[in-house]
């Protein structure tokens, strides 16, 4: 290894929701020298008491973490960086795990000598009921903080035995991990006018109450019971789509099949319903709003790179802004004097589709800028004139119908969600196959090519086991794809962490990035521009991914349309709330 | 008037990578060559009279051997059994003839491969128009239309755009013959096969 120090390291800390972590002690082993250091809070400096510089390498599992608690105490990130919990990840992906994916199970794995898994809870347990600690309980926890350094020297050089190890990659991903810690760290801007609010348990509680008559007015779907409570009733959601002429999708038993995906999709092809798949998502989901918030007003949570099996990153959904429940995200509003956009890719999956297959015609469609009206154009769909803004329903409706075919959408299916004929429906798929012929002899190939191998591996090097655990067509069709859109994304964070842009998420599809009002519009264009070199170096392909771009400057707030009548709700109701508590304090004041 | 000779010459050059994208596109490695990898599982290519009516098709530029088949109607259906040359004589003792064919490999928009074959010997207004659309299907996209009055096909072309360039199975000429008559026993090239058998028990109970 080129690095004149090498450096295993862990932390210890409290974790506490949306703040930033609360470390404990540090621990690090140089693995040339055989250097020690075990640190207790008060013996940690301002400044990392290991050199960070590109001449030493840092080994750890789930850097991320070590990242966070590096930036929590005001020190530097190193410039190199070795996280083994993805490289682990990528070797046993496809494959079964008994004892899991941490760094207990990678020991296990490896058959690593390791603590037992009762010890690691038990440690945990003592953190977790935080200070003041007594001298043998810092003992205690110095101690077991080594036993999570000591083995990573064992596990890297079993790791590098891999075929799939290679140095830059390590590193690159490092990095990555690196650039999550930073977006942690930061955490995204909320309007604290509103959150507190939204978190407060009572006013939640109203609001939600509330808001079911409100909304149900416009759809006549729940009906009361005698103790004033609100419930879901199938026979008149049944009502509702006989007069908005909707063929539902049901379930086994018959009954209207409401599933958050299945409401989603539907929702794609009917808008007028999506107010209900909000109140829906309120009503089951949101008994109580559980966004990460931090006491500095920023929505900050694990964001668990690479755990996806496509290795895309994955929040957990409840903590996170960029939630289903888009009228959540109005929340999202920066601070005085700063700015934020959120920037994302244009027909991301449809556009890597065609380039990996080398479908000429996917190519074409994507380079009009409307792939969706330009295919219903093709087939006498759309008048020649046709635009996305003129035809905003053909655009809909073929977008559902693009995506749907690429995850091998069944006919059933697709008329369900645009309320066609299975005929029509058919159809469409058909055009879809016809067309882009290309794409689907290369994903058939594709599929069969995994099977036959045993493996499966994006450009970037993320690898994929099949035969084991994963033996679906669709799902292994759909693997590349992903993956592909994990490498490019994972690559366009890095490139534009280094150019100095304050980036503080990433979103399926999108990175999210905060600045001064005056910088805002100079860092727009940086990262769009990381954003197109990205999937250029990863596709090895002139063809470029398209960015739109959504800023947003203070005093206004990020807004997605379609949570618009939620979010109006919400707020009045919230007012309404306070309205209530006054008249309360003010009667019993008199 | 400006000198024509003065102005910069413009030229459409490829865009340099920076010192970061080299770093990152040494860790790149191309996606495997899978090309094919589906045609391996190919045990099995339709045989049938004509193409469905009415669904388009392009027809192979290269595959169009000619060999002598027996053809026969099995209830509604019609088969078609390809000879070697050496049984021609002995189908032809037990009464059975043979005929020229030559064979067209046709695919579908959605990727469905068969093979057509057609009488080359015939005068018959439906083999020869069916001969007709599959050499057009050979240019373009193409469907045929019965045309009972007239006793033979339309041919159609599609709509420009409708449909990409055909991708047709990665197969040697061989293996589409092989899997197309010998391995689903419609290949009669011995006086043991069954269907000889068969023909000739039905010839001498005559």
């Amino acid at each position: 290894m080129p690095f004149v120090e090498i450096w295993a390291e862990d932390f210890e800390w409290i974790p506490k929701r949306g703040e930033r972590p609360n470390v404990l002690c540090y621990g690090a082993r140089e693995l040339r020298s055989g250097r020690t250091l075990r640190l207790w809070r008060d013996q940690l400096g301002p400044t990392s008491p290991n050199r960070t510089d590109d001449q030493a390498l840092f080994l750890s599992f789930v850097f991320n973490a070590e990242g966070a608690c590096r930036l929590s105490l005001g020190w530097h990130l190193p410039a190199k960086v070795i996280d083994l919990s993805p490289l682990f990840r990528c070797v046993v992906n496809g494959r079964i795990v008994p004892q899991g994916k941490g760094l207990l199970g990678a020991l296990a794995y490896y058959g690593i000598p390791a603590v037992e898994a009762i010890y690691k809870e038990k440690i945990r347990q003592l953190i977790m009921r935080g200070g003041p600690f007594t001298p043998e309980e810092k003992e205690e926890i110095q101690r077991y903080m080594m036993t999570d350094v000591d083995p990573l020297p064992e596990l890297l050089s079993r790791l590098m035995e891999e075929p799939e190890f290679d140095l830059g990659t390590a590193l690159h991903w490092g990095e990555f991990a690196a650039v999550s810690a930073l977006m942690e760290h930061r955490g995204i801007p909320l309007d604290m006018d509103i959150v507190p609010d939204l978190l407060d348990r009572k006013a939640w509680t109203y609001v939600r109450d509330a808001i079911v008559p409100k909304i149900n007015a416009q759809y006549d779907v729940y009906v009361q019971d005698k103790t004033g409570e609100w419930h879901f009733n199938n026979e008149k959601f049944d009502a509702l789509c006989a007069r908005l002429g909707i063929n539902w999708p049901r379930t086994e038993s018959g009954k209207p099949d409401l599933k958050q995906e299945t409401l989603k999709s539907m929702c794609m092809a009917f808008p007028e319903l999506e107010s209900l798949r909000q109140l829906q998502h309120v009503r089951d989901k949101l008994r109580r709003i559980n966004l990460a918030v931090g006491s500095d007003g920023r929505n900050r949570t694990v964001l668990w790179p690479f755990k996806a099996k496509t290795s895309r990153t994955q929040p957990k959904a409840a903590e996170c802004i960029f939630s289903p429940a888009v009228w959540l995200r109005f929340t999202f509003k920066p601070g005085p004097d700063r700015a934020v956009a959120y920037i994302d890719w244009s027909g991301m999956h449809f556009q890597i589709a065609g380039v990996l297959s080398n479908c000429q015609p996917m190519i074409d469609l994507y380079a009009t800028g409307s792939p969706y009206v330009e295919f219903a154009k093709r087939f006498d769909m759309a008048p020649p004139t046709a635009t996305k803004k003129t035809h905003p329903e053909i655009h809909d409706s073929y977008k559902v119908v693009l995506l749907g075919a690429q995850y091998t959408m069944q006919e059933g299916t697709l008329s369900q969600q645009l309320g066609i004929s299975t005929f029509a429906a058919r159809e469409m798929l058909n055009q879809h196959r016809g067309l882009f012929r290309a794409y689907w002899a290369w994903s058939e190939d594709w599929i069969a090519h995994s099977l036959n191998t045993g493996v499966m591996r994006s450009p970037m090097g993320w690898t994929c086991r099949t035969g084991i655990t994963e033996f679906n067509a669709r799902s292994i069709g759909n693997w590349v794809i992903q993956a592909v859109e994990g490498d490019i994304m994972r690559l366009a964070c890095v490139l534009t962490n280094r150019r100095g842009v304050e980036l503080i998420g990433c979103v399926h599809d999108a990175l999210v990035i905060e600045s001064s009002i005056e910088k805002i519009d100079e860092d727009v264009t940086i990262t769009r521009e990381c954003m197109r070199r990205a999937p250029r170096i990863v596709l090895n392909s002139e063809h470029e991914l398209r960015t739109d771009a959504t800023i947003v400057k203070y005093p206004d707030r990020y807004i997605d349309k379609r949570g618009v009548k939620m979010w109006d709700e919400v707020i009045r109701l919230l007012e309404q709330y306070h309205e209530m508590q006054r008249q309360k304090e003010a009667a019993a004041s008199a | 008037m400006a000198d024509e000779t003065s102005k910069p010459k413009l030229a459409v050059v490829a865009e340099e990578l920076d010192e970061d994208e080299i770093e990152f596109k040494k860790l790149r490695r191309d996606l495997p060559g899978v090309k094919g990898a589906s045609a391996i599982g190919i045990v099995s290519i339709n045989v049938s009279k004509k193409p469905e009516t009415n669904e388009y098709f392009r027809t192979h530029p290269d595959f169009m051997p000619i060999i002598p088949m027996v053809n026969i109607e099995v209830g509604m259906e019609r088969q078609y059994f390809a000879v070697t040359d050496d049984m021609v004589v002995a189908l032809a003792g037990i009464g059975i003839t043979v005929s020229e064919h030559r064979l067209y490999m046709i695919v579908t928009p959605r990727g469905a491969v068969r093979i057509i074959p057609v009488n080359v010997e015939s005068d018959n207004g439906y083999d020869r128009s069916r001969e007709t659309g599959l050499i057009d299907g050979i240019h373009r996209w193409v469907r045929i239309y019965t045309d009972r009055e007239n006793k033979n096909y339309r041919v159609f072309p599609a709509p420009d755009g409708r449909f990409s360039d055909p991708i047709w199975p990665e197969l040697k000429p061989a293996r589409i013959f092989r899997v197309a008559f010998r391995d689903k026993g419609r290949m009669v090239d011995s006086p043991e096969h069954p269907l000889f058998l068969k023909w000739a028990a039905l010839d001498k109970s005559k």
